[in-house]
Order: C-alpha cells, then structure tokens, then sequence
C-alpha cells in the first residue's frame, strides 16, 4: 500500500442503490478514508543475527 | 513530535491531477467487502465504469476533482461495501479507501449491503490528494 501513504486523501460520493427486488431507490452520502499500510513483518534468515537495539 | 505540512494551491492541484491521470482511460470505481487492499482489491461487489477520462481537472484553489459521469452497474455481485477503489482498465487499485456514509436518507447500520442485482449508481464523486 505504499502508494496510499502519505496525507489523508478526501473521497466524497453519492451511491444510488436501485433494489431489484422492490424497486427502491436509496441514497447515501458516502466518504472514503485512507488507511495507513500495515506494517511490514520480517524474517531472520537461518544463521544471522538480529541487530540489537541501542 | 509531529508537525504540520501545509500545500500551495497549486501543489494541491497538481497532486490530485498526477493520481487522477493514473486511472488513465476507461477506468473504473469499484466496491470491495472487509479484507480489501490497495495491492489486493478483491472481490467486487459493484464496478462502475469511469468516463473515458475519469476526472476532470482539479479545481486550482482547492485541488479537488471531480468525477465525469460514471455508468451505474446495473447488475450488481452484491455484498456489503467497505471499501472502494479507483482502478486502471487493467483493474490496478490507483486509490483505494475505506467508505462510510456520512449522511444517508435511511438507516445504514451494518453497512450498506448491496443485493445480487441491484443498480448501483455514483454521483459527485470528488477526490483530494492532499487535505492541506
């Protein structure tokens, strides 16, 4: 995800759902956040060590 | 610490415009259920296809776009939306973010749920690259 990095971008939108069932139509104002990115989970690798912390 | 960063106008705009153009030609914005990622979108619960040029311009002062018209998906997979994306025509995730609805005309707890289907329509889709 290290495109999305970075400022919260805003995303605002209106989605229109049209039931197949009844014909209803819904409306809902909808806003999008951006996520941080997980972080990154490492490996050792067999024979080496771990830098230790100061 | 953390301290504040702050854009030009034209810095705001510049950065909307560089990630719109990304979507590049008919694109399209798609809805995700939990589990989806920038890397790895997944399933699509609605994909509605962009105009041949997703966004126009952003706006100078603000940085915000606007989306051109985008075509309903008119026979939705269905699920409960929890995230959405703007993807390339080769279905690369360009943006992608979680949604919520920040007002709606009925109750939405639980999320919105889309019925195998449905119509699923978007309108005043306006994106920012950077907030400040």
């Amino acid at each position: 995800m290290s495109d999305v990095k970075g400022p919260p971008a805003d995303v605002t939108f209106t989605v229109t759902v049209t039931r197949k069932d009844t014909g209803k139509v819904e409306s809902y104002e909808m806003e999008g956040y951006i996520l941080s990115e997980p972080p990154i989970e490492a490996t050792i690798p067999e024979g080496e060590t771990q830098c230790l912390q100061p | 610490m953390s301290a504040t960063v702050t854009h030009s106008n034209g810095a705001k705009a510049a950065a909307t415009n560089a990630v719109t153009a990304l979507i590049g030609a008919s694109g399209f914005l798609r809805f995700h259920p939990t589990g989806s990622t920038v890397t790895t979108p997944g399933a699509n619960i609605a994909s509605l296809p962009f105009s041949a040029t997703a966004f126009a311009a952003a706006n100078s002062t603000t940085g915000v776009a606007t989306a051109n018209a985008i075509t309903s998906d008119t026979n939705a997979t269905g699920g409960t939306v929890a995230f959405a994306s703007f993807q390339t025509s080769a279905n690369a995730a360009i943006v992608h973010c979680a949604v919520a609805a920040s007002a709606s005309d009925i109750n939405m707890t639980g999320g919105l749920v889309v019925a195998s289907g449905d119509t699923v329509s978007c309108s005043a889709l306006t994106y920012a690259a950077l907030s400040q």
